[in-house]
């Protein structure tokens, strides 16, 4: 089967579902949340009897699961995201403006950490002492130890680091160890000990061999990086305070807002489903 | 650090644990209003709380808690992973269709995400033992699909192998075939699945803590008691407020070296 046919026949429906499923999802655990049939207006004593029975009246009205989904998708192909119940200006409006904050955060953080782990794998590998991996190696299992908002609490705290620095380190931390473990492996194949056996340089080894036969595999794993980094998001950006699509999540989460959370889990489901299928893709090549 | 070591110093941490939650001013509740943030004492080896709690019974009974309610949650992960996955590999495409695509829905979101929605959506107002129960309960719930599909390529692997084949052709009962066969087959996956899952459920309830979603006060657990990090003045006076994070990373990092161990060997 052909990388369209494929594409069109099973991924895209696929996907189709899974995000209409993740919609009706999302719509019955916020319509069973406590809190979300409230008003504020109940809370007030001089609210009349009529008042109390229209807004019970509007709540028996309202429509179910299956039904909202249906009405949310088709207002959301139309472009029409819904009015923040929480902020009362329109979704489309919010998100355009938060996304670009968590953008900014998720490529500074990428670039950063990508680099450095790159730039101290190739190091490690080229110097290719075992005692100098283990001295780079307890720095970052230490971070990978500790919880992403223990590590923002701290920085933010003792105004030691931004939320760019702290996503840079774990996913540098976490990468590490992948590209330390990839390129001791390749370099141990027979062809690269043949070479090595030759005479040949080191550095020129893994330059002009082992790093463009690893490059599909880094791709596959930049993929997955950005599939990691958009989990650390929500407890970053709560953390520091920072305007972002995961502290809009929070609040959306924490305050019922329903056309936010939803617009916000589609963002992060299509991210989820089109890395990770385009990941699938990179793999399979490298890993047949 | 070899794996037998790592797993008797996590079995010793415990212990020790155990030993000073159960000492005579190791409550972890009772309040000292005298003692409000104390320096280390003898009675109080590693000061007091903002509440003027033992720090250290605290830490000690968070640890118990964190880990053993984090590893049998990752026991009940794994027990729903082996059911659905052995579901999906054995059942007709039919049926196996809707289970593979509950296994597409919660992996299409992160984790976290899925742990803070799902649980931000309970209700926050429950006794501690109680939200603890939510809290650990939920993780099982929303975690077993990549486990299930790692088992269910496993099962239907073992399915079509000639071993299989043989031991059905041999007549041997179904149930037989199960217990002594399929079991310790799949038996080092499930291993490497639960030391999968618990750091990421140790690790997860810390960040759920920390955010206010996790075990209810007065119950300490790692998450609640990373809380403390937040307030600057308690930093800035006294270190041993770190000392919940130093015991998580240590113990995170035992659980680290038990997983290397157990990928080399």
């Amino acid at each position: 089967m052909s990388f369209l046919s494929h594409l069109f026949a099973r991924v895209l429906p696929r996907t189709l579902i899974l995000l209409a499923a993740t919609v009706v999802m999302t719509i019955a655990l916020v319509q069973w949340a406590p809190g979300y049939w409230s008003d504020v207006r109940e809370l007030d004593a001089q609210t009349g009897s009529s008042v109390r029975e229209a807004l019970e009246q509007q709540r028996s009205n309202h429509p179910g699961a299956f039904v909202a989904a249906r009405e949310w998708i088709h207002s959301a192909l139309r472009g029409d995201l819904g009015t923040s119940r929480q902020f009362a200006i329109p979704v489309s409006a919010l998100l355009a403006e938060r996304s670009t904050v968590s953008l900014r955060l998720l490529v500074t953080a990428l670039v950063t950490g990508w680099s450095a782990s790159c730039a101290l794998a190739v190091c490690l590998a080229l110097v290719n002492k075992r005692g100098m991996a283990a001295l780079c190696m307890v720095p970052a299992a230490c971070l990978l130890a500790m919880p992403v908002g223990a590590l923002s609490v701290l920085c933010f705290v003792t105004g030691s680091g931004g939320p760019a620095l702290v996503m840079a380190l774990l996913i540098g931390a976490r990468e590490l160890q992948f590209f330390q473990r990839l390129l001791n492996d390749t370099l141990r194949e027979p062809h690269f000990l043949y070479l090595h056996a030759a005479g040949v340089p080191a550095r020129r080894i893994l330059l002009a061999f082992a790093l463009p036969q690893l490059l599909s595999q880094f791709l596959a794993l930049l993929l997955r990086s950005i599939l990691t980094s958009v989990g650390l998001l929500i407890p970053v950006e709560v953390i520091f305070d920072l305007p972002g699509l995961g502290q809009l999540a929070w609040s959306a989460t924490m305050n019922r807002d329903m056309p936010v959370l939803l617009s916000v889990t589609m963002i992060f489901a299509c991210i989820l489903v089109l890395f990770g299928t385009i990941a699938d893709f990179r793999m399979k090549p490298a890993n047949p | 650090m070899r794996r037998p070591d790592a797993l008797w110093a996590l079995g010793l941490l415990l212990l020790l644990a155990a030993t000073l939650v159960a000492r005579p001013h190791g409550s972890w509740s009772a309040q000292d209003r005298a003692q409000l943030l104390a320096p280390p004492s003898t009675t109080h080896p590693a000061g007091t709380d903002s509440l003027g709690r033992d720090r250290l019974s605290r830490m000690s009974m968070a640890c118990l808690l964190s880990l053993s309610g984090s590893a049998v949650a990752a026991c009940l992960t794994i027990l729903l992973a082996v059911l659905v996955g052995g579901w999906i590999g054995l059942a007709p495409s039919y049926a196996r269709a809707p289970v593979l695509l509950l296994c597409d829905l919660l992996l299409c979101l992160p984790l976290l995400f899925l742990f803070l929605v799902v649980r931000s959506t309970l209700p926050l107002n429950l006794p501690p033992w109680r939200s603890a129960l939510i809290t650990l309960g939920l993780f099982a719930l929303l975690s077993w699909p990549s486990g299930a599909r790692l088992i269910a390529a496993r099962v239907s692997e073992a399915r079509t192998s000639a071993w299989m084949l043989q031991a059905r052709a041999a007549g041997i009962p179904a149930t037989r075939l199960l217990c002594s066969f399929v079991v310790p087959y799949l038996f080092p996956l499930l291993i490497a699945e639960f030391l999968t899952c618990l750091p990421l459920f140790i690790i997860a309830e810390a960040n759920l803590g920390l955010l206010g979603l996790g075990v209810g006060e007065p119950l300490p657990s790692w998450g609640g008691l990373l809380r403390e990090l937040d307030n600057s003045a308690v930093l800035a006076t006294s270190y041993w407020s770190l000392l919940p994070l130093a015991s998580l990373m240590l113990v995170m990092g035992l659980l680290q070296s038990i997983s290397l161990r157990k990928e080399s060997a």
